[in-house]
């Protein structure tokens, strides 16, 4: 049976680690290859390194900081941002990445999915969804009044770094990756990140229970009955966070709480 | 070796050896065999973070002075063996130097694939590499690896959807001559074999964390000097 898992998140900008509130307000936390190194010797169980600024300044994924990451990390490394082609995603992975986060593009251009699953493997393949707590007016495709009907809550696909709504109902985005051939879902939870307000265990939990592949929980954390709670009640299979990570040594004391609450981490 | 993939301006190094590094003595030069579909990057960091000295490996001629080869695999079974003959890098695996299969590297160690009927493997242990019987294939993930002592056991990262099952019971595959450490996901297999100068692990050493280079670091151990 596999270990839940802690991914400690690096937002990248201009090569240097942010951390913001909502996306926004962002602040220096540090350089890379130092905090990655650090966190792999914490016992991070894979690290998530996200170009936050490359979709908006139109560039690829800074290739020197994945690099640098993987000569001092010895764990999965997810890398994303700005990615938009099969080249990108070729060089990502070349440069030391385990799997690329696909974001924007997957909406814009959803083959892209495919053709990454086909070229890399399912398991290289993460699409990233940001998604924000929206009305229930059945405005969404998908998202008709009928099959929203016995739902609590419906949440809507935001893209560009969280500047660009869609009309795209995050249930059934998420359902559909799956069957374009993404290997693992990275749901961030617009309304929670950075607030250390929680995860947000409702989206989790209807995304988690309608598709079939890991969920990576993303958004909110505030500390190991957070972290537990979106395992449990959230179904995620592995939960990303950055702020209570970046600023004291927290994760190897969340893995071992982790661990007294009974659930399987590798330790 | 190859750099028509080389990009014009990343600060990406795209080097071929570390024979840069200083030596403090003779130690054995690590062949990492490059057949053009996996990411050596990951192989090569970890074998710097253990100060081993170690040079990329694309054909026949530039296996002659290594004094131990690591496979590590991506890609399906029929395609590396393809790749690897295509290569002339046939004889050099069988030459009887100290060999590491990483993930699929460690399947073709075996005779034959389902993933690839009629691919012929390396053949040097006995045994065929069957598709894993789990409820969701790839097994993707940090999963628990019992080694036979004195190789400590621990949790390692594992990517892949065939393995080398044996018998069905983790007692069983210890008794299986090749068998070094077993996992259970789904159905219980051979996360690490050994037999004379071939060693193979099911997982990802470079990507386990302490506990990974602590293998490599053993393996390493092992190889006769100069």
């Amino acid at each position: 049976m596999l270990a839940k898992r802690i991914i400690p998140c690096l937002d990248i900008k201009g090569n240097r680690v942010v951390k913001g509130t909502r996306f926004a307000q962002l602040r220096d936390a540090g350089d890379p290859g130092s905090l990655a190194a650090s966190y792999a010797a914490q016992g991070a169980d894979e690290l998530a390194l996200l170009d936050i600024s490359a979709t908006g300044e139109n560039r690829g994924t800074s290739l020197a900081v994945v690099s640098s990451v993987a000569s001092r990390a010895f764990i999965p490394l997810l890398a994303g941002g700005g990615v938009r082609t099969l080249d990108d995603i070729q060089a990502l992975l070349r440069a030391g990445a385990d799997k690329v986060a696909i974001n924007t593009t997957a909406v814009l251009n959803p083959r892209l999915i495919t053709q990454a699953a086909k070229r890399f493997g399912s398991q290289a393949v993460v699409v990233a969804i940001d998604a924000r707590r929206a009305n229930l007016d059945g405005q969404m495709p998908g998202a008709t009044q009928r099959n929203i009907a016995c739902r609590q809550a419906a949440w809507q696909v935001v893209i560009r770094a969280g500047s660009e709504p869609t009309q795209l109902d995050a249930l059934w985005w998420a359902r559909m990756v799956e069957r374009l051939g993404a290997g693992e879902i990275l749901l961030t939870s617009m309304d929670r990140d950075g607030t250390r307000l929680g995860y947000d265990i409702a989206l989790t939990r209807t995304i988690a229970r309608a598709v079939n592949i890991p969920v990576i929980a993303s958004g909110g954390a505030s500390g190991s009955a957070s972290i537990i709670a979106v395992l449990r009640e959230g179904r995620a299979d592995a939960a990303l966070a950055a702020s209570i990570f970046h600023y004291d040594r927290a994760l190897p004391r969340v893995k071992q709480e982790l661990k007294n609450a009974g659930i399987r981490v590798r330790t | 070796m190859n750099t028509t993939n080389t990009k014009k301006k990343t600060a990406v190094s795209n080097r071929t050896d570390n024979k840069d590094r200083p030596q403090s003595e003779m130690r054995p030069t690590i062949g990492i065999i490059d057949y053009g579909a996996g990411n050596v990057r990951s192989v090569s960091n970890a074998l710097d973070a253990l100060d081993a000295r170690w040079r990329i490996v694309v054909d026949r001629d530039e296996a002659q002075d290594c004094s131990a080869l690591i496979l590590p695999g991506v890609g399906s079974f029929g395609y590396c063996m393809q790749q690897l003959r295509r290569r002339k890098l046939i004889a050099p695996l069988r030459s009887g130097i100290p060999l590491l299969g990483i993930c699929l590297g460690m399947q073709v160690l075996f005779e034959r694939s389902e993933e690839s009927p009629g691919a012929k493997g390396l053949c040097l242990l006995a045994g065929a590499v069957e598709k894993l019987q789990a409820r969701k294939v790839p097994h993707v993930g940090w999963n628990q690896v019992s080694m036979k002592r004195p190789w400590p056991s621990g949790y390692a990262y594992f990517v892949h959807s065939y393995c080398i099952t044996g018998v069905n019971s983790a007692e069983g595959i210890h008794d299986a001559a090749t068998a070094l450490g077993t996992t259970r996901y789904g159905t219980c297999f051979r996360s690490a074999v050994t037999q004379s100068n071939v060693t193979g692990f099911q997982f990802h050493p470079e990507k386990s964390g302490s506990y990974g280079l602590a293998l490599l670091r053993r393996w390493l151990t092992c190889l006769p000097r100069g």
